[in-house]
């Protein structure tokens, strides 16, 4: 056969049933688009319990040197303390006089503050400083807990002073602060700046294109941004009262060895009655351990509707395949009979469901794009890269399935019987 | 030259057997007309369809110009049909969505002839069956009669020795049933063979020889 013959007859089996096929691969866009979801949901879910687990683990092990502040001069931050980040990621940023700097938020998150200077608002989060962490305070609803400086007393939870102290005398009673690099202009080494009732220093300036750990809620990554170079960046404050903050709401605290967990939890209740708080304690252990079994139970669930969508996936394309070729079985025993040979049919089943599947893959995978850009923050980094490869398997496999099966039953019609059915 | 030895057809379903076939033996030259009668299932359509490379026999030989076709494969036969037999149905057997010259075409397209010659051989084969001015109808426009010589002229088109009718009259009255079967004389006095299976003795008396079939096995 000539191939512009053949591309006749494809078209002709193709829009032999045209509603059939417009339906068949309407359905299998949907059920490719639901494996995308899926898909998404599931690796989203998965990577927030590991960044959550790794938080609390490299927390515990490598993050207690940490000590920082952070300050947005043009937006809110409100987004950055909403998770556990991962702190290796800090290493990168820079050491001046043995002090880390680093843009952050959260291990052992204490503070979310907003100190009004002129007219403006200006929103302060600073982290304490953490040797360990023994305990976590939950609060369950969003309400600020204010711990004052004798309550943690009271209660042996060390706070920054000692580090602060420290660090003030090292730097002649001012903060240090790093500056972004677009202060680099008018500000110097050196230079004492305001804010709120602290006096700063700068003692150095970010990289121009200075990459700091983010979190949006998706987990951590970094991000480089033009934002960066508006900022300044401090070491931990002596700020000693703390807020929970949703969604995450949950306040770390390290205890001295020597303090009584009772009593510290007995305490630490008496404070959330005072501020009308919920409060629950929980070891570092117990949230180790929950969050892993959180994450076995989340991942076997979605691993379960992943693999009934694969299979739904494929059986659904499998079979609007059969049914079209079904439908027509009389015209392909006269084609038989007018001496098409059935390695045509098959060709034309070949050509058919990689039109179909691929259609259907980019155009579900685009609209699980466009969703993920559009309407679902959370699902932009999870989708485009992670799922991809899945995706392709899926349609490779869907692929071979819904030829396979169509190849198969067709080469099972006989002539005969093909020529006998009834239109 | 065709020669058919002994062929037997058995069909086994549902666990019992139905002898078709018996051992049927025959000879066809080239540019033979052979009519096959019989009382209902005999076997006419079984031989038409073993004939036809559309089945293969249970046992027994069939060579067909030296080619022993009881020897090919399911694939073999299809490529066998295609280069040397043609066929005529009770139904016509006319895909509905393309018209009449597209019917036409059909084997010509299978057979990978360009599109220019193709025009040719099927306009030339319209108007040898006087259908030439239905070529853009759909079957489903034209009567029986003319729907049958859409299929004949289907068989024809491709120039293939060997032309297969399985009741091609079933479907129509009588006068048009004389008009088909003046149309396979014609076609036969231009040297096609042709193997007619028929229940109508006038239909089979256009044949030069008639075959009576009984119970798998012709009566001599
Ligand atoms: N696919 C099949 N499976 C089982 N039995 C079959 C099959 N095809 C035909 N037969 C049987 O084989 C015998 C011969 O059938 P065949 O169709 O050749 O008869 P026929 O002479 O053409 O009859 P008719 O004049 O009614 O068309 C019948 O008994 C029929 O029931
Ligand atoms: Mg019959």
């Amino acid at each position: 056969m000539k191939n512009r013959d053949r591309f006749l007859l494809m078209t002709d089996f193709m829009t032999g049933r045209i509603k059939l096929l417009v339906l068949s691969v309407l359905l299998t866009i949907c059920t490719f688009l639901l494996f995308d979801m899926v898909l998404t949901l599931m690796k989203e879910q998965s990577f927030e319990y590991d960044t959550y687990i790794d938080g609390y683990k490299s927390g515990i092990d490598d993050v207690y040197k940490i000590d920082f502040q952070y300050m947005n001069m043009t937006s809110p931050p409100r987004i950055l303390y909403e998770q556990t980040s991962y702190m290796d990621f800090l290493e990168d940023i820079r050491s001046i006089d043995g002090v880390n700097f680093v843009c952050g938020y959260d291990y052992s998150r204490v503070r979310f503050d907003e100190l009004s200077r002129s007219e403006e608002y200006e929103y302060i989060m600073s982290t304490r400083r953490v040797d360990e962490l023994e305990l976590g305070i939950m609060s369950n609803d969003s309400l600020a807990l204010i711990v004052d400086d004798d309550c943690m007393n009271y209660l042996m939870l060390k706070c920054s002073d000692d580090y602060l102290a420290d660090f003030l005398s090292a730097s002649d009673g001012y903060w240090p602060v790093l500056a972004g690099s677009s202060f680099s202009d008018i500000l110097n080494i050196g230079d004492i700046l305001h804010y709120g009732d602290k006096s700063c220093r700068i003692v150095g300036f970010l990289d121009p294109d200075a990459t700091w750990p983010n979190n949006n809620g998706l987990g951590t990554y970094f991000y480089k941004t033009n934002s960066l170079n508006y900022q300044f960046v401090f070491r931990s404050s002596d700020m000693r009262s703390v807020r929970t903050t949703p969604p995450l709401n949950a306040l770390y605290m390290k205890l001295d060895k020597s303090a009584d967990s009772i009593q510290v939890e007995r305490q630490v209740r008496n404070i959330g009655n005072e501020y009308n708080i919920i409060l629950s304690m929980v070891s570092v252990d117990s949230i180790l351990a929950d969050s892993a079994s959180d994450k076995m139970a989340a991942e076997k669930m979605y691993m379960k509707l992943l693999i009934f969508m694969f299979v739904l996936c494929i059986l659904t394309s499998t079979a609007s395949a059969v049914i079209s070729l079904m439908v027509q079985r009389k015209k392909i025993g006269i084609w038989y009979a007018s001496g098409i040979l059935p390695s045509d049919v098959q060709t034309m089943i070949f050509a058919e469901q990689f039109i179909k599947i691929v259609l259907s893959a980019v155009l579900a995978y685009g609209i699980g794009m466009w969703y993920a850009r559009e309407c679902s923050m959370t699902y932009q980094l999870m989708h485009s890269t992670i799922t991809l490869r899945w995706f392709l398997l899926l349609s490779l496999i869907s692929y071979i399935v819904t030829v396979a099966v169509p190849c198969a039953y067709i080469s099972r019609q006989h002539i005969i019987d093909l020529l006998q059915v009834k239109d | 030259m065709i020669l058919l030895d002994n062929i037997c057809k058995t069909y086994t379903s549902g666990g019992t057997e139905t002898h078709a076939l018996r051992g049927v033996s025959l000879s066809i030259s080239n540019g033979d007309y052979i009519a096959v009668m019989g009382p209902s299932g005999c076997g006419k359509s079984t031989l038409l369809n073993i004939l036809g490379c559309m089945d293969s026999s249970t046992s027994g030989t069939y060579v067909f110009d030296d080619v022993a076709v009881h020897e090919l494969s399911y694939k073999q036969l299809h490529i066998f049909r295609k280069k040397h037999i043609s066929f005529v149905f009770q139904n016509f057997a006319l895909l509905n969505r393309y018209t009449v010259f597209e019917n036409v075409e059909l084997p010509l397209i299978a057979q990978g002839i360009h599109s220019t010659e193709r025009k040719k051989k099927v306009t030339n084969t319209l108007e040898e069956l006087g259908i030439a001015e239905l070529r853009d109808k759909l079957p489903i426009h034209i009567s029986g009669g003319q729907q049958q010589r859409t299929a004949i002229a289907r068989a024809l088109v491709s120039d293939h020795e060997l032309i297969l009718a399985d009741e091609p009259t079933g479907a129509l009255d009588s006068n048009t049933s004389k008009e088909i079967m003046d149309v396979f004389d014609i076609i036969n006095k231009h040297g096609k063979t042709i193997m007619v299976v028929t229940h109508d003795l006038t239909v089979a008396k256009h044949a030069k020889r008639l075959l009576r079939m009984e119970d798998g096995l012709f009566l001599i």
